[in-house]
């Protein structure tokens, strides 16, 4: 008598993908293109870079500050190009001590209080830990199947697209009439 | 004074700072949905739905605050 095959017991084996990781740290969205994904990374990339970026615009460059506001700078250093920001936030804050002749020149740079301050710090830190969550999922996620596969594979059928068109059904023809 | 300069000098805010809150939603409900999505177009939905729902948990959360407030 023949058994039918037991049904797959195996688990889904995360793939580990360090590399990956520190791209998507490094700058958003790569860790996604780097494993094959590469609109979802985009689309990932954008949207944590103009949370970013929206923090600076709001807050100016003395909102990134790993001397004096290391906590939050944590949260900040969650993206890559925290540091770079960082150093040039240095640049600015130092030629401001000591480039002015006059105390009523204009300063290379602002620093921000209040409400600008508050928005601009939300906005950088929770694109810090936005980009934390793309860290951690690109550290276990597995890559897209490809678009060529096998023939006589019945799990990639699965995964075809069911809204492409199905050819029209033949028509039946009639039944007989009983005489 | 000196004219606005952009990324250098902080934006002028006073009772505007609301206005900062829904992009900041949105934001995460694109990315939380970018992740979780098996498809990509579907994307869209799902984070509009997932926005909905903050808005109105920091709307009830927001009113609760009002009334406790109110009430001592």
């Amino acid at each position: 008598m023949p058994r039918s095959a037991p049904p797959s017991t195996e688990p889904a084996t995360d793939q580990w993908n360090p590399v990956a990781a520190v791209a998507a740290w490094a700058v958003p969205g790569l860790g996604h293109a780097l494993l094959g994904d590469v609109r979802r990374g985009v689309a990932l990339g954008l949207v944590i870079s103009a949370v970013f970026a929206a923090g600076l615009w709001v807050g100016g460059p003395d909102v990134v500050d790993s001397q004096r506001h290391r906590l939050t700078f944590l949260g900040q250093a969650l993206i890559g190009p925290t540091l770079i920001v960082d150093r040039w936030a240095d640049g600015l804050r130092a030629r401001s001590a000591t480039d002015r002749p006059m105390p009523d020149a204009d300063p290379p740079y602002s620093p921000a209080f209040g409400r600008s301050r508050e928005v601009a710090v939300l906005y950088t830190v929770s694109a810090g830990l936005l980009n934390l969550l793309v860290v951690l999922d690109v550290l276990h996620r597995r890559a897209p199947a490809r678009p060529g596969r096998r023939k006589n594979d019945p799990s990639s059928r699965e995964a075809e697209p069911t809204d492409a068109p199905r050819p029209a059904p033949t028509p039946t023809p009639p039944a007989p009439r009983p005489s | 004074m000196p004219p606005y300069r952009p990324f250098l000098d902080p934006l002028p805010m006073e009772s505007a700072w609301l206005l900062f809150l829904p992009p900041l939603v949105i934001a995460v409900a694109l990315v939380q949905r970018l992740i979780k999505a098996e498809r990509l177009r579907d994307v869209p939905k799902q984070a509009a739905r997932l926005c909905v729902q903050v808005f109105v948990l920091l709307g009830a959360a927001s009113g609760l605050l009002w009334l406790a407030l109110w009430a001592w």
